[in-house]
């Protein structure tokens, strides 16, 4: 069994994906000038003083795993009596998403049951309203998710960056 | 070699079953005018829409329109269409609407160099495109997406702007190509109704086009632009489905008739716009391509991949993707075709004496059936379980714009489970492999008449031994990662 938590880093095809988008991104200027009417705002907001780690236990395989949410401002303390909620995804359309509702285990912890149905690539929205009334949502990505049985790549891979 | 079955006479036979221009409805919208227009206007403007969603909307590829409804929902579509009706997306492309447009102002004189004109760019083109998908991750990214939608429309206008005719689409478009390959197997094909009429006729519209009797220099009515002369067309090798034959048959001559589903890919006559597809090894190549890319295509989103790619990587001592990359797609398009081919080819050789290459080119195309049947085994598993997921993101996409009216987005909506695809996926590839095996029993009584086995076992052998890795592979745990290393 293995445990890890999941904040800094990113996975390959993300990285390349988005250095690729980087390179094309000169056209994006135009098109949003002329279709901006029509956009929809990005899935994933930043909360730049909140940090989100995700930990698995047992590390993400395909099947049932406990997600622990980790909530902690600039300094590092916990941020206790949010409301957390988190939405495992994976990268391919077309597949149904798994959601959990998160309890708090301990002080700025909060845990959820999470399934991976598939193996691959996934990403987990992390969903909080803090005591504060602040609302945070963030996107890490839990690249590599192995098939039972397989030898685990997340093990020997980069950590999910957090966007 | 000994050819016993000898040509058919030119041109298919005349249809006997059912005629799509002849049911109700159906035929009435098929016979207007307007009919593709109708078809390409809907499809257009939900290409924009991708654009639009792909380059603006959420970055994540669940949550977008242009990578839910390209990559599963079009994906699906199109092979469901292929197979129960025929090239349909072709004629609804809507690609070539802002050529339409383009060509209202200015039309181009020149055709498209003679050298050019053979599916080599289109083979070209198809690789890459199978290449980019899975060196950029475009079933994951909605900007690539969006990108790669417009790269396409703009491809189509330039080409289209400089040459006469449709060169993108005969000649150049990868997406054609896969079509006018999946179509030999579809239940429908655009012919003449009676060969009597057309050798009666005296303009030749479906080709020529059909002029203003006014202003015979003006063309009201454009013939096929794909210089198929519908007498001699065989197949559907080439064809669009654009009806502009439809339009401009001045004696409503032309059907869009049922037939028996890949029995093209067994004869041999003159081709009108194509020739002899056995002297065609552009086209015996695209077959290859369009096999071997459907079991590189399903290998490619499957655990083993990452564990071979792991090693290939080891034994290359580099960590470049693009390199590894490279050198699968080497091996899977180049290499292991060129040896399961040839190890055929060869066996025939040693009981027949015939000319290796030659022969190899002849019998690829029995390879058609089963290639259709691995690409649609794997895009209706997505399509089906992931049936209803463009719902949810339809609802998230419009509450971006401000829009509840369809309330909060139903996320759990899916489609069928794994389990429940599977039996389909069995099926599908059950009949591609049988479908492989009947084409080949045809072409072995074509070539060699009373000793069709000496051919007809080693490619049935081949077709089955592809079957099984097919299966092998659909049957391996889904792995769907942009990155191995």
């Amino acid at each position: 069994m293995r445990a890890q938590f999941l904040s800094g880093g990113s996975s390959g095809g993300r990285r390349r994906a988005l250095s690729w988008a980087r390179a094309i991104r000169a056209a994006g200027p135009i098109l949003a000038a002329s279709l901006g009417a029509l956009a929809c705002g990005p899935a994933g907001a930043r909360t730049l003083d909140v940090h989100v780690d995700l930990h698995f236990d047992p590390a993400p395989r395909v099947g049932r795993t406990t997600c622990t949410v980790r909530l902690s401002d600039e300094g590092g303390a916990p941020l206790t009596g949010a409301t957390v909620g988190i939405e495992g995804n994976m990268n391919h359309a077309g597949m149904v998403p798994a959601f959990g509702a998160a309890v708090e285990a301990a002080p700025g912890l909060y845990q959820a049951p999470l399934e991976f149905t598939m193996g691959g690539d996934w990403f987990v929205i992390v969903r909080a309203e803090l005591a504060d009334g602040r609302a945070v949502e963030q996107v890490l990505d839990v690249p590599g998710v192995a098939v039972m049985g397989t030898e685990g790549a997340t093990s020997s891979r980069g950590q999910p960056e957090s966007r | 070699m000994t050819p016993a079955v000898r040509d058919a006479p030119r041109g298919s036979r005349e249809p006997r079953g059912l005629d799509l221009m002849r049911l109700p409805l159906v035929g009435r919208f098929l016979a207007w005018r307007h009919a593709r227009l109708a078809l390409q206007i809907p499809l257009g403007a939900l290409a924009l829409l991708l654009v639009v969603h792909g380059l603006l909307g959420p970055r994540l590829a669940p949550k977008n329109l242009a990578t839910l409804l390209v990559w599963v929902h079009w994906r699906g579509a199109l092979v469901i269409a292929l197979l129960a009706v025929g090239n349909v997306f072709c004629m609804g492309c809507p690609l070539l609407l802002p050529r339409e447009l383009a060509r209202r102002f200015f039309a181009p004189a020149r055709r498209l160099p003679r050298r050019l004109r053979r599916k080599w760019i289109g083979v070209s083109l198809l690789v890459l495109v199978l290449f980019l998908y899975e060196f950029l991750d475009l079933w994951a990214s909605p900007l690539g997406t969006a990108i790669v939608i417009l790269a396409y429309f703009g491809v189509a206008l330039l080409v289209d702007a400089f040459f006469a005719g449709a060169p993108f689409c005969k000649w150049i478009c990868p997406i054609g190509q896969f079509n006018f390959i999946a179509s030999t197997l579809s239940p429908f094909e655009v012919r003449v109704r009676e060969r009597s009429t057309c050798d009666a006729c005296a303009t030749k519209d479906c080709i020529r086009g059909r002029r203003d009797p006014l202003e015979p220099q003006r063309v009201v009515q454009r013939g096929c632009e794909l210089a198929l002369f519908l007498p001699h067309k065989v197949g559907n090798v080439d064809c669009t489905f654009c009806l502009d034959c439809v339009h401009a048959c001045p004696e409503h001559n032309v059907a869009i008739a049922a037939r028996v589903p890949g029995e093209e890919l067994a004869l041999d006559p003159l081709r009108s716009g194509i020739g002899r597809i056995t002297r065609r090894p552009d086209i015996a190549a695209l077959v290859v391509l369009f096999t071997f890319g459907a079991l590189l295509n399903a290998f490619g989103m499957v655990s083993p991949v990452y564990a071979f790619q792991t090693w290939l990587s080891e034994a290359l001592g580099t960590r470049s993707e693009l390199v590894v990359l490279g050198v699968l797609f080497l091996l899977a398009l180049v290499a292991l075709p060129a040896a399961a081919l040839g190890a055929a080819a060869l066996a025939v050789r040693a009981r027949t004496g015939v000319r290796l290459v030659e022969h190899a080119s002849r019998f690829a195309f029995s390879l058609a059936p089963l290639g259709f049947g691995v690409w649609s085994a794997h895009y209706s598993f997505h399509f089906l379980t992931g049936l209803w997921t463009f719902v949810p993101v339809a609802q998230h996409a419009l509450i971006g714009l401000g829009v509840e009216l369809f309330g909060r987005p139903r996320w759990g909506l899916g489609g069928l489970s794994a389990a429940q695809v599977w039996p389909i996926e069995i099926g599908i590839i059950a009949l591609g492999a049988l479908g492989a095996i009947a084409v080949t029993w045809r072409l072995a009584r074509r070539d060699f008449a009373h000793r069709a086995r000496a051919a007809f076992i080693p490619w049935s052998a081949l077709h089955v031994a592809l079957a099984g890795a097919a299966l092998w592979l659909l049957a391996q745990p889904m792995e769907m990662r942009g990155t191995f290393l």
